[in-house]
């Protein structure tokens, strides 16, 4: 039961069953997690009440421009923002030993028992990410020195093990290697184990193939996809719909620090509802239906709002082709449930017909 | 390992010979013909051109560099003109002073200036912050001459916990030398503790923003195994550099220092050298000081490729 899509790949597109899994797979829960911006008069909500779920088994993704606010919602599962950030909502995490936990009241000190622990965390950029000072076996065993009490020896020996599991050939000569020896997608790679070495239920990956070429994102895609066995649960945060395309069960669609959309794989990339949706949908590139010749590539007019001028009503409204003029711009709209089971943030979702991508993208051509 | 120490230390093979022949040439300042200062003015032709033969004089200047450098090699640094004590025994009771004042302000610049640094960047723009990168500028704005003044009224007058000058050679009596040095290096200790807590604060809240201080947090390490084992390693560089740098400047003689505490060491060989103009006493406590501060920069790269394991690659 695959689709074929918008880049051209294969899509479990039915195969999702977010809505029939029983709540006991639910690893992680947003609950109108908001992450604010300075104190005071000034004051700005960078991430606006975003509530999702990560299940086990199952690989959510948040999808939205630069500014979204899809890496900050990301940082703050982890505590990692920087101190001029503030959060508020629950982040409930549901831990290995079953006790639930709201991860953003947690004392600092007890921040060391999640991470790496229960949810590991892959960043964008493997060779900053990595410390340069360090060889590759020590940044990996050290997770197991720390979090299992392991030797030096003994902690070696999982690391090895951990770069033959990430792909990574010729393991135990590797273990010396400096970050600045390997390639980018090698040192992805070692990112990979550091994050999946303490068996975490959750892995946060975010924009994880960005910094790649794209031959090795796909490699760096099967990885990752390999990793995404029975217990574990993933939350995939990228601009790259073909990405998306690939890896993802749920998807939620970000835009000026909302989820304006979200919905099953198949639902987003085929139906989408949203005027922002269809319009990140039209503007990939696709092998399957070439534009006609000197047309340019559908792009979503205008740029994505700044903190301090958030438009009135509809965050969207002044880029969106369908914005009617006295209701968007005044009535901010609110979360509606769909009847498959998705979420849409807009007023005029009813009156807009669910479209399929290639009308979408025919109207966006014209523009 | 080796091999890029042996390949360090033919890199300073050329800086020395600059440097001796540098050294070599103010004898040639010296002003009149030194046969006469040493004959008086009354001395026969004879007896002069003697003379000059007997010193190499009339030598070409390239071989009375050669003959020069030999005995230097050798140890002979030439007599001083003042007293006629060898220049090498002078240096031999200087350089211990010099050196033991130069590592005791080091090291308590280094206990201050360190941890005093990282906490201010760990705490940015807090009071302690603000406190510490103050004092730390005050510090560096000290005269030592100054400092040196007020420790003596407080330490040794007021309280009299110290003695206020003098030296005794660490071998002989460890305790005293260590009492009679430690004004000095809190003196020029102080000073340099403001240099290094402000380049270690600077330095550390660079890295602290670095990504892989959030993978560290990411992966669940603890804050102080973030800050020691991730963050300060890779912070430690340009505060070994510093702290290089500042070694140097105090194994050439902090004279100021030195003359207050009456220490005898090789900033006050110089100073007295110049005045007396006592040419082989200074040339003798130049090639010392150049060759210490040339060694000590071996001893700083070695540091970097023990740090940063890239260097050696």
């Amino acid at each position: 039961m695959q689709t074929e899509i918008s880049t051209g790949v294969m899509v479990p597109g039915a195969t999702h069953h977010a809505d029939t899994r029983s709540l006991d797979d639910t690893i992680l829960r947003l609950e109108k997690l908001s992450v604010h911006l300075g104190a005071g008069d000034h004051a700005r909500t960078v991430v606006d009440e975003v509530s999702l779920t990560i299940r086990a088994g199952e690989c959510t993704a948040l999808v939205g421009e630069s500014g979204s606010g899809k890496s900050l919602t990301s940082l703050a599962i982890m505590r990692l923002l920087p101190s001029s950030m503030h959060v508020s909502g629950s982040i409930v995490l549901r831990r290995q030993s079953g006790a639930q936990v709201n991860v953003s009241s947690l004392p600092r000190s007890e921040l060391t028992s999640i991470r790496g622990l229960e949810i590991g965390m892959i960043f964008q950029e493997p060779m900053t990410s990595l410390n340069p000072l360090l060889t590759v076996g020590e940044q990996i065993s050290e997770m197991f020195m720390v979090h299992r009490g392991e030797s030096r020896q003994v902690a070696k020996n999982h690391a090895e093990e951990m770069l033959v599991r990430v792909g990574i050939p010729e393991a135990r000569a590797r273990l010396a290697a400096m970050p600045h020896e390997l390639s980018g997608g090698m040192r992805q790679r070692v990112m990979i184990a550091i994050a999946i070495a303490c068996d975490p239920r959750i892995v946060i990956a975010d924009e994880p193939t960005t910094a790649l070429d794209v031959t090795i994102q796909a490699q760096i895609l099967e990885t990752l996809r390999g990793l995404q066995e029975r217990s574990r649960g993933m939350l995939f945060v990228s601009h790259d719909l073909g990405v998306i395309a690939e890896v993802a069960d749920r998807v939620h669609v970000m835009y000026a620090g909302q989820v304006v959309e979200s919905g099953s794989v198949g639902a987003i990339l085929l139906r989408a509802r949203h005027p922002y949706t269809m319009g990140l949908v039209a503007s990939v590139p696709r092998i399957d239906r070439p534009q006609p010749r000197g047309a340019a590539l559908y792009s979503i007019p205008g740029r994505v709002p700044e903190l301090a001028r958030m438009p009135a009503g509809c965050r969207f409204h002044p880029r969106c082709a369908h914005a009617r003029a006295g209701l968007c711009d005044r009535v901010v709209p609110q979360i509606e449930v769909t009847e498959d089971g998705g979420e849409v943030r807009c007023l005029r979702w009813r009156e807009i017909a669910p479209t399929d991508t290639l009308s979408a993208s025919q109207r966006g051509s014209a523009l | 390992m080796i091999r890029y120490i042996a390949s360090r230390l033919m890199q300073m093979l050329p800086v020395l010979f600059l440097v001796s022949v540098a050294v070599f040439s103010m004898t040639l300042l010296l002003p009149g013909d030194p046969t006469l200062s040493m004959l008086g003015e009354n001395a026969s032709l004879a007896d002069r051109v003697a003379l000059r033969e007997r010193l190499g004089l009339d030598l070409p200047l390239p071989v009375q560099y050669l003959r020069w450098a030999q005995n230097v090699v050798e140890g002979d640094f030439g007599r001083s003109l003042r007293n006629g004590e060898p220049v090498s025994e002078m240096l031999l009771q200087r350089v211990p002073a010099t050196t033991q004042l130069a590592i005791m302000a080091i090291i308590l610049a280094i206990l201050i200036g360190v941890p005093c640094g990282i906490i201010a960047a760990l705490n940015r723009n807090s009071f302690g912050d603000v406190a510490a990168t103050s004092v730390g500028m005050f510090a560096m704005a000290m005269p030592s001459f100054w400092l040196a003044m007020l420790l003596v009224m407080m330490f040794s007058i007021h309280l009299r916990w110290l003695p206020p000058s003098g030296y005794v050679p660490f071998l002989r009596d460890p305790m005293d030398s260590l009492r009679l040095m430690l004004l000095p290096a809190v003196t020029l200790g102080t000073i340099l503790a403001g240099l290094i807590l402000r380049q270690t604060r600077t330095s550390m809240l660079s890295v602290l923003s670095a990504d892989y201080v959030r993978t560290a947090r990411a992966k669940g390490m603890s804050e102080r195994r973030t800050i020691l084992r991730h963050a300060l390693r890779n912070a430690l560089i340009p505060i070994v550099t510093v702290v290089g740098l500042q070694m140097g400047a105090l194994l050439g003689g902090a004279a100021i220092t030195e003359s207050i505490f009456s220490i005898p060491g090789l900033g006050q060989m110089v100073v007295d050298g110049i005045f007396n103009r006592d040419f082989p006493a200074v040339q003798g406590a130049i090639l010392v000081i150049v060759t210490s501060i040339l060694f000590l920069n071996l001893v700083i790269d070695i540091a970097y490729s023990w740090i940063d394991k890239r260097v050696l690659r």
